[in-house]
């Protein structure tokens, strides 16, 4: 009889381990909440992009800046903005915090943005500083910015218009 | 089959003909190539940044230039000369023009602390240097840095004549006085220079330091552009550049 006890006994013990990960997933999972609240009304790319493919653009835009000058993106809506992730992005959604470090943290993912880029503090861009529509009339870019810029802006407009 | 010398001669004259009719098509379309990819550059090389410093007018006391581009660039003060980062700072004069031929210079110049900043070369030592293409040369002429790229070999700063770049030895951060938050810091490990305030030029403004200049000591414009103020200056006034016998072409002009 002791013995019937002991087999059973250690066989439902060793099933309940051998299945705890599944037991464990069972639990509602603590999904990060990300502060979703935003300054403007609309988003450089549509957001499902930018919730997959946010690091990859980041870097496009970086490459441009830096290598080719180009600084300014064109808007779903035909606008342009800076390509900066602290002025446009950051400008937008709050906080730095909520925004980014809420999800990074959850998905165990470091990047190095922050060790130079200065955060801005949470709620101090109280102006969309990266946005500048008004502000960037064609004219206005032509007699003001480089020729790398020009040549940028006229390829961004062709291809708006196309788009449309 | 027997292969004589004069058939081989023969067949081997067939070949030779043959290559040079298709290579003198291959030439054809590349040259339309290379004529498109000249006017490209032309083009391009529309601009030139360069300035001109008029040591004449510079105060030896005043920082004003040098305090405001540090703040723009969130450039750290370590306040080690061991240490030191340097985008634009004053030097002594035989430092700044170690050549032989500048002998006989009155001492009110001599004795002067020079103002110096990277020269932007035409040809530039640290761009040829650099291992992972972190340092370029700009169509406008920039001698620029894309930091994320810097492994920190300090390979450029080898190559440098002039001294213009510096290392973060440690992180800057602590040593950043003022952050402003527009312009990046550097981190740990990563070499930096002076960038012609390329940020401010593609909004339309002067690099910091000829706004902050109360004396216009520095004239800063395009080089390629005839009737620029620059080119006015250069026209006016005899100038020199740092270390000429390098080859470098600098586009840091000097009128002492």
């Amino acid at each position: 009889m002791l013995e019937k006890f002991l087999i059973f006994g250690g066989l439902t013990a060793f099933l309940l381990a051998a299945t705890f990960p599944f037991w464990q997933n069972a639990a509602p999972e603590d999904y990060p909440k990300v502060a979703m609240e935003t300054k403007g009304e609309q988003c450089v790319a549509p957001a499902s992009y930018m919730r997959e493919n946010h690091m990859q653009l980041l870097n496009e835009w970086r490459d441009s800046v830096v290598r080719d000058g180009d600084r300014f993106h064109i808007m779903p809506d035909g606008s342009k903005v800076e390509k900066s992730l602290t002025k446009t992005c950051l400008g937008c959604h709050v906080s730095q915090e909520k925004f980014c470090e809420e999800c990074h943290t959850y998905a165990s993912v470091k990047p190095y943005c922050w060790e130079c880029h200065v955060t801005p503090k949470s709620g101090a861009h109280t102006e969309l500083t990266g946005i500048e529509t008004e502000k960037l009339e064609e004219d206005n870019l032509l007699n003001n910015l480089l020729v790398r810029n020009r040549v940028f802006v006229a390829g961004n407009l062709n291809f708006a218009v196309k788009q449309q | 089959m027997t292969e004589n010398r004069r058939k081989f001669l023969k067949k081997s004259a067939g070949v030779i003909a043959g290559a040079g009719v298709v290579s003198g098509f291959i030439s054809k379309y590349a040259t339309g190539f290379a004529d498109a990819a000249t006017e490209k550059a032309v083009t391009k090389k529309k601009i030139r940044w360069g300035m001109v410093i008029d040591m004449r007018k510079c105060v030896s006391g005043c920082e004003k230039c040098i305090d405001a581009c540090h703040l723009t660039h969130n450039v750290p003060d370590f306040d080690n000369p061991k240490d030191e980062i340097k985008w634009i700072w004053k030097s002594d004069y035989h430092k700044v023009f170690p050549s032989k031929s500048q002998q006989f210079v009155a001492a009110e110049t001599r004795e002067k602390p020079f103002l110096t900043l990277c020269n932007h070369c035409e040809n530039p030592p640290c761009v040829k240097a650099c291992p992972t293409g972190a340092t370029f040369k700009q169509s406008d002429g920039i001698v620029e840095m894309d930091f994320h790229r810097c492994i920190g070999c300090r390979f450029c700063m080898a190559a440098c004549p002039y001294g213009s770049r510096s290392f973060n030895w440690r992180n800057p951060r602590p040593a950043i006085k003022n952050i402003t938050p527009d312009y990046p810091t550097r981190e740990h490990g990563v070499v930096e220079k002076c960038n012609f305030c390329s940020e401010r030029l593609a909004k339309g403004q002067q690099p910091s330091c000829v706004e902050a200049c109360p004396e216009k000591v520095l004239t800063f414009g395009n080089l390629y552009d005839k009737n620029s103020e620059i080119r006015q200056v250069l026209k006016d006034n005899p100038t020199i550049q740092r270390k000429p016998e390098l080859g470098t072409n600098p586009s840091v002009f000097y009128i002492t």
